[in-house]
């Protein structure tokens, strides 16, 4: 059990009393029908309650994640109402939730198993590294909002939970092969057995991803708006391709039943080809190039956790994670995590949980392409607190959390986190919530230590580069959230809404400090900008979802999110502001899933996604047609065919950031075969 | 450095101060849950040959497990107050073959794999319908496999090893879980 994914748990545990997991549901006289549909690992009864959450949660589970195709964690946050998924190139996302799409989307958590992955030297997470044994994963838990309590500090807009099966739910042998026309191929195989108490396995994988479009397109687009001539290599290999090979195991055990433990590591390394432009200031003012990037890494994670029969849980957690990579810069970084955690039950009506959590991270970063560090190795500890209380107000009525989460650390101090969250449910049926957070994104070490040069655009005739310059008065950006939601559940469907109005203070903005005429090589402006706190922004918005079985064989799964950014504050610095401001979002998303059972053998599923587009960076509103059919002869083995992207030619998903560059997705097809053994 | 030797001290002091203070006794999962009522689902719908059971018909039924107590605890609370066509029933640990030869349902955890081939193989010639958690059941000649998949309980028959106990299960039920063939032990 994850220290972090206990975390949602304790954050509904007020939904409890009346929910009481399992202990209430009356099994002993369901129907055999009825039993073979109740979820029974513990984890799943977890995912029940998470239903339930103050929060708009959403999970994907791993019936979902099978009947999806998707071959990495990245692909398959496309499931979650809301969630924006561009596919950058064959290894890179710009993933976020209520705003703020782009590779380094700084304001979204990722965790797996308790173990966060997002890299606070860039702000963002390494999707393509993340490539995990997809039948291994129990579920994705995702939280649109803020979690600064429970998660702490950058879990600002939204929280990734990726969880993996215990050791004793993955019992067995298993291939899976995946071939197709962008996924080359992606081979992964498992082993997994028991032992007197408990159970192991190990598993490996390999995957071969490119990108078919190239960037041809995309290059025209980032620099038309200057409509300055720039040249337009072809990059040949496409953009973003390569491999990665990645190698794990994990072990879980118990001692006297109540005692869980748990042991779990992998490995990685790959190679990755990325297009970058590099900056210069006389014609063609960005060279394209190709950087290879070898990146290595690797974890190790333990984990106790103690069960009360009171329904209290005690758990520790300790972490090491060592990161090497090249691009866009080189660098280098370590990481020592632990957290404590305690949740007592006091009587009745109240709960309260309270964790601690030490961190202590080094990096050193060797800058390139003209990028500067002014400190290339620093290290840095965190402390954080955390304090929850749920209550019960009326019995089976009102639930009050009220939380906070007090943490140290170097780049800004002490960051305060609290939370207020109510729930209402009038039925059984029906719940109602509301909740306001205060969260933090805290400093990266780019926006502390590196000092960049990008290309603006030409005024008067001259090309105007600018430099974008680290301060280390760099503050966090705050979030102050107000949320509210409702849910429904009736036997064959469900339906669930959410509003937000999200008010960020202290944005990052880069404020120009200077203007100057170079002369060398050929005239050209020379801005110099440095980052500041010095915007404030809004953006609010909404999401409705639901599932509805017309037929028990017949699932379908509608949602709709809207969301709208304030008019940004800059507006004299027009044409730098596509470089100033972090990421953008598409206004309306639209999905439409379909999971058919056709005979007990084969099943076809299908989803239809319709993105919005992005006016600042002129990325045109998308459709896109998924379509799955698989074919399970036996228990043992799984055949299935998928095009995704079936409806159009190349297409952008979402807009570049950094030097990268993003490329086009093309229609893509792919095989994959599952044998268990 | 040094700071991180302090906070890990005041670490690992915390972890000894709150470890006495948490409770004891482990629930039984849901997992133990859905079993039993599973296996008293199984109950309902077999029929055991005539003078099968050692003694008289209004026995009790006695479903017995091994290397599971979780289970058996579940199974002796699912049981609770109920009877099946006026026959007790009752949940019971076995450890032994000559144990195992009086039960109607056995449960055997494949955990103990020498222990699964003792108490099955003791079972063999005798009408007990047999239960366990992992394929290995098959291939020590068993008759019953539950197992999860995607989170929830199901269940495979092997119909030739069902035919050879003389356990009869009625049709219905057998619909609902996949059904296993082939050569028996």
């Amino acid at each position: 059990m994850s220290l972090r994914s206990i975390v949602p748990v304790l954050l509904v545990s007020l939904v409890l009393s009346f929910e009481s997991a399992f202990a209430q549901l009356p099994v002993a006289d369901m129907s055999v029908e009825e039993l073979l549909d109740v979820q029974v690992t513990s984890v799943s009864r977890k995912a029940q309650r998470l239903a339930r959450a103050p929060a708009a949660v959403y999970v994907i589970t791993q019936e979902e994640l099978r009947r999806s195709g998707v071959t990495s964690i990245a692909e398959a946050l496309r499931l979650v109402p809301g969630m924006h998924v561009g596919r950058l190139n064959g290894g890179a996302w710009a993933i976020s939730a209520r705003g703020g799409a782009a590779r380094y989307a700084n304001k979204m958590l990722v965790m797996v198993d308790g173990r966060s992955v997002y890299s606070t030297f860039y702000g963002g997470v390494f999707w393509e590294y993340l490539d995990l044994l997809m039948e291994d994963i129990d579920r994705i838990e995702v939280i649109r909002g803020p979690g600064g309590v429970m998660w702490g500090a950058n879990a600002v807009n939204g929280v990734v939970n990726v969880i993996t099966r215990s050791a004793r739910q993955t019992v067995g042998n298993l291939i899976s092969v995946t071939g197709g026309n962008q996924e080359h191929g992606v081979v992964a195989v498992r082993h997994g057995a028991r032992f007197k108490s408990g159970a192991y396995r190990v598993w490996g994988k390999s995957s071969e991803r490119t990108l078919f479009g190239g960037t041809d397109a995309v290059y025209r687009q980032d620099y038309s708006m200057a409509s300055v001539q720039m040249s337009r290599t072809r990059v040949n290999p496409p953009d973003g391709s390569g491999f990665t090979m990645h190698g794990g195991f994990r072990v879980d055990w118990d001692r006297h039943e109540r005692d869980q433990f748990s042991l779990s590591g992998d490995v990685y390394g790959g190679a990755w080809r990325n297009s970058m432009a590099a900056v210069q200031p006389f014609p063609p003012y960005g060279v394209l190039g190709t950087v290879e990037d070898r990146p290595a890494g690797g974890n190790v994670l333990g984990r106790w956790t103690r069960t009360a029969a009171s329904g209290g849980e005690t758990s520790a957690q300790v972490y090491f994670d060592r990161f090497q990579g090249q691009f866009p810069y080189s660098y280098d970084s370590t990481v020592f995590n632990l957290d404590l955690q305690q949740a007592r039950p006091l009587n009745e009506s109240n709960e309260l949980m309270w964790s601690f959590n030490f961190r202590q991270s080094r990096a050193a970063l060797r800058p390139a392409f003209g990028a500067q560090s002014a400190r290339p190795v620093r290290s840095d500890p965190l402390f954080s607190g955390v304090l929850q209380h749920d209550l019960e107000l009326t019995p089976n009525r009102w639930y009050l959390s009220l939380g906070a989460r007090l943490e140290h650390n170097n780049f800004t101090g002490f960051e305060f986190q609290p939370s207020i969250r109510v729930l209402h449910t009038p039925s059984r049926k029906d719940s109602y919530w509301a909740a306001w957070s205060r969260a933090v994104r805290t400093p990266t070490m780019a926006e502390h230590n590196i000092t960049y040069n990008g290309f603006a655009g030409v005024a008067q005739g001259l090309p105007v580069v600018y430099g974008a310059t680290a301060n280390e008065a760099f503050r966090s950006e705050k979030l102050y959230a107000h949320e509210g939601g409702y849910r429904h559940e009736s036997k064959n469907w469900t339906a669930s809404a959410a509003l937000f109005y999200n008010r960020y203070t202290d944005v990052r903005s880069y404020l120009p400090s200077g203007f100057s005429v170079q002369y060398t090589p050929t005239p050209y402006v020379y801005g110099q900008t440095k980052v500041w706190n010095a915007r404030n922004e809004t953006i609010y918005g909404g999401e409705v979802w639901g599932a509805w079985s017309p037929l028990p064989k017949w699932k379908l799964m509608p949602s709709y999110s809207w969301l709208r950014r304030n008019a940004y504050e800059l507006e004299g610095l027009n044409t730098l502001k596509r470089f100033l401001v972090s990421g953008e979002e598409p206004a309306h998303q639209v999905r439409f899933r379909s999971l058919l059972d056709l005979t007990s053998t084969w099943q076809l599923d299908t989803a239809f996604y319709y993105t919005s587009a992005f006016p600042m960076h002129k990325i045109a509103a998308h459709p896109r047609l998924d379509v799955r059919v698989s074919w399970r002869p036996t228990r043992k083995q799984e055949w299935s065919a998928g095009l995704f992207d079936a409806t159009e030619g190349p297409a952008l998903e979402g807009p570049p950031e950094g030097p990268a560059l993003s490329g086009q997705m093309r229609r893509m097809w792919q095989l994959k075969w599952v044998y268990r053994f | 450095m040094l700071r991180t030797v302090v906070a890990l001290t005041l670490v690992l002091l915390l972890v000894a101060w709150i470890a006495p203070v948490v409770g004891s006794a482990y629930v039984s999962g849901p997992e133990d849950e859905v079993m039993s009522a599973l296996i008293l689902g199984f109950v309902r719908y077999a029929e055991w040959p005539p003078g099968a059971s050692p003694t008289d018909p209004s026995a009790s039924i006695a479903v017995c497990a091994n290397g599971r107590p979780s289970l058996v605890r579940a199974l002796t609370r699912t049981f609770a107050g109920k009877s099946i066509s006026g026959r007790q029933l009752v949940a019971r640990e076995v450890k032994t073959a000559a144990e195992a030869a009086l039960c109607q349902v056995l449960f055997v955890s494949s955990d103990n794999q020498r222990q699964l081939t003792e108490l099955l193989g003791a079972v063999q010639q005798i009408p007990v319908l047999t239960i366990g958690d992992s394929e290995a059941i098959f291939a020590a000649g068993g008759i019953v496999q539950f197992f999860e998949e995607d989170g929830k309980m199901r269940f495979a028959v092997h119909l030739d090893a069902l035919a050879r106990s003389r356990v009869s299960v009625s049709a219905r039920l057998l619909r609902l879980g996949q059904v296993v063939k082939g050569k028996l032990r």
